[in-house]
């Protein structure tokens, strides 16, 4: 338990919409680097710092010792502090350099959806391409199109400079984190560093939806190494007809999955009785998802 | 006229809701229309005959006609007519970075809503069922000071350029936007469902999506809690813990959610043909929507 494995990734992304038990998954693949020897840091975007409920203790701003699990440290990123401080930033350098209606209109296109995740995938180039640990978690992915938009040429607050002015083109300023945005790059698309791992529920809707994110990652060269399939049903309790209908039902989904991820390693982790909450809990569910 | 928007992250049984409560509207002799915006959700596989972006009648049931609007597919087209004729005026570098702010969920989801709110003034229905709904995060860049209906005014003086592209692109008028939130926000016409898995996540997501919506002056909320495993299928120790932590939760989003709330038990399999929406029809009572 104690010899770091050549195979664990330097970094790991727990994908997927909400509700699928990312987070849980994030929790577990944390604890379970932890305990393999990997010094690792854990850090969760949720607002609601389910990572602290899961973990019963306090999750912080800063990396802070998780209590119980030695070598393992969690961090939050909160989505609204970042997008806030990064909107500040823009528009008082904007204020500095373009006319007030054009900063008016900056401010509107900050307004966008796109602006939370730029802000936040920011945030998460620190603790990317930090040195400080071995492994890091983290309980969410960036999508398809937010790489996209920051690979572009310009950085985000360049483009919405030249969308707010009509189409002009904006100070070429160089960019002092495209450097790092290369770098981190680099690190998401090698595949034997990095692992992007979707968690599905074995029904229709949650596989189509994570089939097309994980399609979107794709087409820029991020590959999805690991399918997690949650919640699936253990035989031996499905002594009720209903249940065993369900069962019967998840069996269909879980043999499709391998076709519409391919080359992702499927992994299973069974319901379980209560909610996973505490070491003991997250620890099983790691052996299922990540135990071979 | 009537409007049912439902509400809920993807897999909780959103889309099998909506199309059983349309049915069964449509069977208590309503003239009514199932509209979906959601790639994901199929309505196709659900009603099992083809569906396409203009109503078309459901065979089983004469009252029903069933749309797919594509979203993804409405904003290409706003992509397209927004930037073809800037080909050749602006450098390459600029349009790409247009072209690609204009892939982000914020194109998509206004682009859907532009096409619900056009679904709104249809004159030939009595009630009209939405299976995804703005999220709060849409309808306050519609609404707040940076608002859409302020924001294509100003854009109209100014540089002609809104989130989904030039002004004249959009289909709909400030005037209907302005009635269409008017009637988002008016309890006699309009009902938001949300759908809630009995789980701390989905219980916990629901709470916080309908505060959003309370904090914009939309207090016509609705709950189902789907997926409620009954009684008699919980004989099974494992079940029957899983059945109390079920119950625990819907006694927490009880207290807190603002309005009536309504169970749904845990079919046996997933919803497909017009026999089982009737089957789980006879689960939705209209008068949570107050229609009859």
């Amino acid at each position: 338990m104690s010899t770091p494995s050549a195979e664990a990734p330097r970094r790991f992304f727990a994908a997927g919409k909400g509700g699928v038990g990312k987070t849980t998954m994030a929790v577990a693949a944390a604890a379970f680097h932890a305990l393999n020897g990997r010094r690792t840091l854990l850090v969760t975007t949720d607002p609601a710092a389910h990572i602290g409920r899961v973990l019963e203790c306090e999750v912080d701003d800063e990396p802070k010792a998780v209590p119980g699990v030695a070598g393992l440290d969690a961090a939050r990123i909160d989505p609204h502090h970042e997008t806030r401080r990064y909107k500040d930033t823009v528009l008082l350098d904007a204020r500095r350099r373009y006319a007030a209606d054009t900063v008016q209109r900056i401010e509107e296109e900050l307004n966008s959806p796109c602006t939370e995740e730029v802000a936040v995938f920011r945030r998460f180039l620190d603790y990317l391409l930090t040195d400080h640990y071995e492994t890091v978690v983290f309980d969410t992915a960036p999508t398809g199109h937010t790489l996209r938009l920051l690979q572009l040429p310009l950085s985000y607050s360049q483009q919405i400079a030249a969308k707010a002015q009509g189409g002009q083109k904006a100070g070429a300023a160089e960019d002092a984190e495209a450097g790092r945005m290369r770098e981190a790059l680099a690190l998401l698309g090698d595949a034997g560093q990095t692992t992007f791992a979707f968690v599905v529920y074995p029904e229709a809707t949650p596989i189509a939806e994570a089939a097309r994110a994980s399609e979107e990652l794709r087409e820029i060269g991020l590959e999805t190494s690991l399918v997690i399939a949650n919640q699936v049903l253990a035989q031996e309790v499905c002594v009720h007809p209903l249940f065993r209908q369900r069962y019967e039902m998840q069996q269909k989904y879980l043999k499709e999955i391998p076709e519409r991820f391919p080359g992702a390693q499927v992994q299973r982790v069974h319901l379980h009785e209560r909610d996973v909450i505490g070491l003991d809990a997250i620890l099983r569910v790691a052996g299922e998802a990540f135990g071979g | 006229m009537r409007y049912l928007f439902f509400s809920g992250k993807g897999g909780v049984g959103k889309t099998s809701l909506a199309s059983a409560t349309a049915v069964r509207l449509a069977d208590s002799g309503l003239r009514t229309l199932l509209v979906t915006t959601d790639p994901a959700s199929n309505l196709g596989d659900v009603f099992e005959q083809a569906i396409g972006p203009a109503p078309v009648s459901i065979a089983p049931v004469p009252m029903l006609d069933a749309q797919e609007i594509d979203a993804e597919e409405a904003a290409r087209i706003y992509r397209e007519k927004a930037l073809g004729p800037l080909r050749g005026l602006l450098p390459d570098e600029m349009l790409r970075t247009m072209d690609e702010q204009m892939r982000g969920p914020c194109t998509v989801e206004i682009a859907g809503f532009d096409e619900f709110v056009a679904s709104m003034f249809r004159e030939e229905y009595d009630v009209i069922v939405f299976d995804t709904a703005p999220t709060g995060h849409t309808l306050r860049l519609l609404e707040l000071p940076s608002a859409w209906s302020v924001h294509i005014e100003e854009s109209a003086q100014g540089s002609g350029q809104t989130c989904i592209g030039p002004v004249d692109q959009l289909q709909t008028s400030k005037e209907q936007y302005d009635r269409a939130m008017a009637l988002l926000k008016d309890g006699s016409s309009t009902h938001f469902v949300f759908v809630a898995q009995p789980e701390h996540t989905s219980v916990a997501e629901t709470l916080r999506a309908s505060s959003e919506l309370t904090e914009l002056g939309i207090l016509n909320q609705r709950l189902i809690v789907n997926g409620v495993i009954p009684a008699e299928a919980a004989e099974h120790p494992f079940f029957a813990s899983r059945r109390a932590m079920q119950l625990s939760q819907i006694a927490e989003i009880a207290r807190h959610f603002p309005a009536e709330t309504l169970e749904v038990p845990l079919l046996n399999g997933e919803v497909k043909g017009v026999a089982m929406l009737r089957t789980l029809g006879r689960w939705v009572d209209l008068d949570v929507y107050a229609i009859r």
